[in-house]
């Protein structure tokens, strides 16, 4: 593709690029602005060189890989959040400031909790929930904890008055207690995974013993894997989960519920059947 | 936002230990080029670089998390957008290859139309028509845009060959060439301004061909299968059109289509892909 065609593809594209800025920066339509000047400023750069080398494939789709490419390389340079995964999104709006402060200000968990165990918007949090929350936040999106003391300065002040008040502290607490009894099993799980230290997390060895029993009875293809992290992590339908995999929705409910059936047949292979029942009774 | 999928203690517990003993701890492959990705997020990535880029994702969050928004972009931002792009960059396209002759005849053309639609389309075929293209976007919305995206570059590519070549169009495949942009208009959901000259009945059915052919050709590009009395409409289309085109440019195409139609609906998705492509061919070898 020659330079100026690519050029004019792109300023095609140039109400779409601004939807899509305005979408990755909602709260600052300033910010929206300038994570668009970024991206020009990023596909001009040897002669539209980035733009040229589309080979197919759709050029919206192009377009939108790249330029999503580049606001996320902005988000982390202006120090905002590029991407928050769909199942933090849906707790409300601390998890999303936590997980704010562990990924773009690298904060310790310990800096985190002090940080919000004071403000206005974690009043009904105790300094457990908030680690709780952090915990499973680093786990389930693998971040690793910062044991170094970082700088927070005026950080406390941005909090503030960023928090928005959609959802109420009494119900994210509530989700919080509801759902504490698999979440810290996850933990657990995902601690024995990604070796994080014993200290950090109380992982039980019969829960490691369970994991390698498990491993051994039943292996996921990468597709199955990503599936279900799908549905079960993120929150998605299992038709929604399905139509990422471009699968229609009887191949995806069909597929779930083989899935279903194996796990079930290996859970009673490995003989972990009843020690779960007796953990979740 | 969509609700999530409601499961037991029992299924979660179970399907997080599965997570937890599956998990990658060391990131699998490269993570994905622009390109690579593009092809990934528009399903047109072949089945063994699909399953690479899945194994990938299962380990490195960060691309996994790319694909997830990428997703969500594409169901969240309205179709309509995205086919104003890229029609806003079709029209381009074709002013380029718009002659001053091209041009004039089809302002005669268009005078004709408004004058004589009304008069002259059958209604009963554009009914069944409608309904096909109906009952597509009913079964694969998803689809769609992935779909229009495809065939905007494959009919842009051809498109200036078929109508608006160095020579004078013949009428006919004007209007076959209309009626591949009405349709591909259509699956847009976008607005179709260009008219066509309705005042000969021949011409007509030529418009319609193309609109079925875009029809035809989409059905081909959906994974879901589609029902049993979509294929009767299209067989029922197929045989007027057969009975009235006679043109050795649509020859092919229409031996083709002859061969092949009867054969759907199939369980075998590679008949689709065969057909796809050679109706490909067909529409490219008619330059």
């Amino acid at each position: 593709m020659q330079p100026e065609e690519a050029k004019t593809l792109v300023f095609n594209h140039w109400h779409y690029l601004n939807k899509l800025a305005r979408k990755r920066f909602p709260q600052d339509s300033q910010l929206a602005e300038q994570a668009i000047d970024y991206m020009l400023d990023k596909l001009e750069k040897n002669n539209w060189q980035r733009v040229c080398s589309y080979q197919g494939g759709g050029f919206t789709a192009f377009i939108t890989v790249v330029a999503n490419r580049l606001f996320i390389d902005f988000a982390r340079k202006v120090g905002e959040i590029p991407y928050v995964p769909r199942w933090i999104a849906q707790q409300g709006e601390l998890w999303k400031k936590i997980y704010f402060m562990l990924t773009v200000k690298s904060l310790s968990k310990y800096e985190i909790a002090e940080t919000l165990i004071n403000s206005v918007q974690a009043v009904d949090y105790s300094r457990e929930d908030i680690e709780n929350i952090i915990q499973q936040i680093s786990q389930k999106e693998r971040i690793k904890p910062k044991n170094t003391s970082v700088s927070i300065n005026n950080d406390y002040e941005n909090i503030e008055s960023s928090l928005s008040t959609t959802t109420t502290p009494v119900d994210e607490l509530e989700q919080v207690q509801n759902s504490s009894h698999l979440d810290m099993l996850f933990l657990a799980i995902h601690a024995l995974q990604n070796n994080v230290e014993a200290e950090d997390t109380s992982i039980s060895p019969k829960m490691k013993a369970w994991v390698m029993k498990l491993k051994q009875h039943m292996q996921l293809s990468a597709e199955e894997y990503v599936f279900l992290t799908m549905v079960y992590r993120d929150g998605l339908k299992v038709v929604e989960a399905g139509r990422r995999l471009q699968l229609n929705a009887n191949q995806s409910s069909g597929r779930h519920r083989r899935l279903l059936a194996r796990l079930q047949h290996a859970f009673t292979s490995a003989g972990l059947e009843s020690e779960l029942r007796l953990l979740l009774d | 936002m969509s609700r999530s999928h409601t499961s037991s203690k029992d299924e979660h517990l179970h399907m997080l230990l599965t997570l937890a003993a599956n998990s990658q701890t060391e990131v699998q492959h490269n993570c994905p080029s622009d390109h690579d990705m593009t092809l990934f997020v528009s399903g047109q990535l072949e089945a063994t670089q699909h399953e690479k880029m899945l194994t990938h994702f299962s380990s490195c969050q960060d691309c996994y998390s790319q694909w997830q928004m990428l997703a969500d972009d594409f169901e969240e931002i309205p179709l309509g957008l995205k086919v104003k792009t890229e029609s806003r960059f079709m029209l381009s396209k074709w002013r380029d290859w718009l002659n001053p002759t091209s041009l004039t005849w089809a302002t005669a053309c268009l005078l004709l139309m408004l004058v004589t639609v009304p008069m002259l389309m059958p209604t009963e075929k554009v009914h069944l028509l409608e309904s096909g293209y109906a009952s597509l976007q009913q079964t694969a919305p998803q689809q769609l845009p992935q779909l229009a995206q495809h065939f905007h570059e494959q009919i842009s590519s051809q498109s200036g060959v078929l109508s608006f070549s160095e020579t004078v169009p013949a009428p006919e495949q004007l209007a076959f060439s209309q009626g591949i942009k009405a349709g591909v208009s259509y699956l847009d959901h976008a607005e179709f301004t260009e008219e066509m000259d309705t005042s000969i009945p021949e011409l007509v059915d030529y418009y319609n061909f193309g609109r079925w052919l875009v029809l035809l050709w989409s059905s081909t590009q959906v994974t879901t299968p589609l029902p049993s009395q979509f294929w009767q409409q299209q067989q029922q289309l197929f045989s007027d059109y057969q009975a009235k085109i006679h043109s050795p440019e649509f020859d092919h195409s229409i031996k083709i289509l002859h061969t092949w139609l009867p054969q759907f609906p199939t369980k075998n998705l590679e008949v689709y892909e065969k057909f796809n492509r050679n109706l490909t061919l067909t529409l490219s070898a008619l330059k």
